[in-house]
């Protein structure tokens, strides 16, 4: 007997083994980056044709936004702001917006998702407030709100839903079977919630907080354009396209999708290692 | 052995009747198999006794009281995968004795127990996804025989597995089984994994399900497929039920 289940269990290891190849996932990864690479100076090189191409001011060459770049991070803007300044000051702005709307959307989407009835009484409400733009909040931000709250608001309008709505949506999802593991042994409905919902759900958190981030980095433009401060990746933006000088502007937006890209891959980081069970399962 | 368990339940779901006074108890320790086609209601007899599903009438009392999750220990192994993939191994077999709040150190020397007769000593880490099918359910029978229970379910555990692997699992429980005495009803449409099994057979008819027979196995163990005994009480049970 003991042969028996000492072979399964050696089988097991080999199977373990064979399941995770490291040399080959480092090539791919590898790989991975090389395309990327290529992809990007394609991109960069098509981009430069144009530009020679048309010789028109408003398409300024990749060279022409590398020295409008390296102006604004050593000179500042015509204010004086540096790059740093404003991409400092965007990263603030939608980090707390978005923190508002993940300490505001996980726990009321988790409230309804527990108790349905609270979501089917005031659906009427929310459901029409989702498909509001942010950018139609502006007025009423404009007339009610006053500095770092009128981004905050514009920002968490935007990363708000996609966070609740996961979250909503997870719940009932909930394997029942994995739920019923617990009721058998007797378990209490909130060591349910702590313990088997919650876990179950942590991954659609996760997904919506990625996409509430997209939609935050969205909305900072719109944001901007209605907060008086003159700092600020979008500010930058706007204001440089009153001068119509396409090449600052075109450094906004590079700096905008960076750092996107950036706070999307931390979220990636906890993710993984958080979700290694279900990581390692995906196609 | 006095009577431990007594089922007496009907149970209907929108028109559909699936057990119309079904009757009978099950022994302290007894290790009791039931048998019953696909469709028959064995999963929904083992919601019953595990109080996961009210009955429409009637019910099950566990030591003269109604079954209750929270007062009474009870375990499943169920027919489908259900350990929970946020969770290795260990804090898979421990969620029953993490819910009874077994203080900590008793705890850990049951799960090492525990993890040593499933012979899943190295893989304590392991998280669902990275262990065989066969190891799952093993863990599944650790985490139901961790807790002490009044009554352990089994619905189907080994349906999915390989006939060898099936095999040595049987034997597994049976091992387990011999060691730490509990209640365990074990579901199965397999006549031979009954009787290999079984202390005592009852068979379920189609539905509305009643007791078609009741059958308490003889036969020495270890047992053996060729043993006359093994073979008189399958042709007997093939009789009754007919062709599965
Ligand atoms: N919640 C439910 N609502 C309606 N009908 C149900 C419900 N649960 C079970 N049934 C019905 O009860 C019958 C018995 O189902 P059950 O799952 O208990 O069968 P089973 O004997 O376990 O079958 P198998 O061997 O295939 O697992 C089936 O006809 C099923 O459709
Ligand atoms: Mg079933």
């Amino acid at each position: 007997m003991k042969s028996a289940s000492e072979e399964a269990v050696n089988a097991a290891r080999e199977g373990i083994m064979l399941a995770k190849p490291e040399q080959g996932r480092l090539a791919a990864s590898v790989r991975v980056w090389i395309t990327n690479a290529a992809v990007l100076l394609a991109f960069v090189l098509l981009w430069e044709a144009t530009a020679q191409y048309f010789e028109s001011p408003f398409i300024p060459a990749p060279s022409a936004v590398l020295r409008a770049a390296i102006k604004l991070l050593i000179q500042g803007d015509v204010n004086g702001h540096t790059l740093w300044a404003h991409t400092g000051m965007s990263l603030l702005r939608v980090l707390a917006g978005f923190i508002a709307a993940a300490v505001m959307g996980v726990p009321l989407g988790l409230l309804m998702g527990l108790y349905p009835g609270l979501y089917r009484g005031t659906r009427s409400l929310i459901e029409p407030l989702r498909f509001i733009p942010p950018l139609a909040w502006i007025p009423i931000a404009l007339v009610t709100l006053t500095g770092f709250t009128r981004y905050v608001f514009i920002i968490w309008l935007g990363a708000f839903f996609p966070i609740f709505v996961a979250t909503l949506v997870g719940v009932p999802r909930v394997e029942i079977l994995h739920k019923n593991v617990a009721l058998v042994h007797g378990a209490s409905r909130s060591w349910i919630v702590r313990k088997v919902v919650i876990p179950s759900i942590l991954p659609d958190i996760l997904g919506g907080m990625r996409v509430g981030l997209g939609v935050g980095w969205m909305c900072i433009v719109a944001a901007e354009m209605i907060g008086g401060e003159s700092v600020g990746l979008g500010k930058l933006i706007l204001k440089y396209a009153e001068m119509l000088r396409m090449a600052e502007i075109v450094v906004g937006m590079i700096i905008i999708g960076l750092c996107g890209l950036l706070m999307n891959e931390v979220l990636l980081v906890i993710e993984r290692r958080l979700f290694r069970w279900r990581w390692e399962v995906r196609l | 052995m006095k009577n431990k368990i007594q089922v007496a339940v009907t149970q209907r779901f929108n028109g559909l009747t699936v057990f119309d006074r079904l009757q009978f108890s099950v022994r302290e320790n007894e290790f009791l198999c039931v048998l019953g086609k696909s469709g028959c209601g064995k999963t929904t007899l083992a919601n019953l006794m595990t109080g996961l599903v009210p009955a429409t009438q009637g019910g099950v009392t566990i030591d003269g009281e109604p079954v209750n999750p929270k007062r009474h220990e009870l375990a499943f192994v169920f027919q489908e995968p259900s350990l929970w993939p946020w969770r290795n191994v260990r804090d898979n077999v421990n969620i029953g004795l993490e819910i009874k709040q077994v203080p900590r150190d008793e705890a850990g020397r049951r799960l090492d127990e525990m993890i040593e007769l499933v012979g899943l000593q190295g893989f304590e880490n392991y998280y669902p996804y990275q262990i065989s099918g066969g190891m799952k359910q093993r863990v599944a029978i650790a985490r139901a025989f961790a807790v002490d229970a009044d009554l352990i379910l089994m619905d189907e555990p080994f349906a999915a597995l390989d006939a060898q692997t099936r095999q040595a699992m049987q034997a597994e429980v049976l091992r387990i089984w011999e060691r730490l005495k509990h209640t365990v009803v074990f579901i199965t449409h397999s006549l031979e994994e009954a009787i290999y099994l079984a202390e005592r057979i009852i068979v379920l008819s189609d539905k509305p399900a009643t007791i078609k027979g009741d059958f308490v196995v003889e036969v020495p163990r270890p047992r053996d497929f060729a043993h006359p005994g093994f073979i008189e009480l399958r042709k007997r049970l093939g009789e009754l039920i007919g062709v599965w």
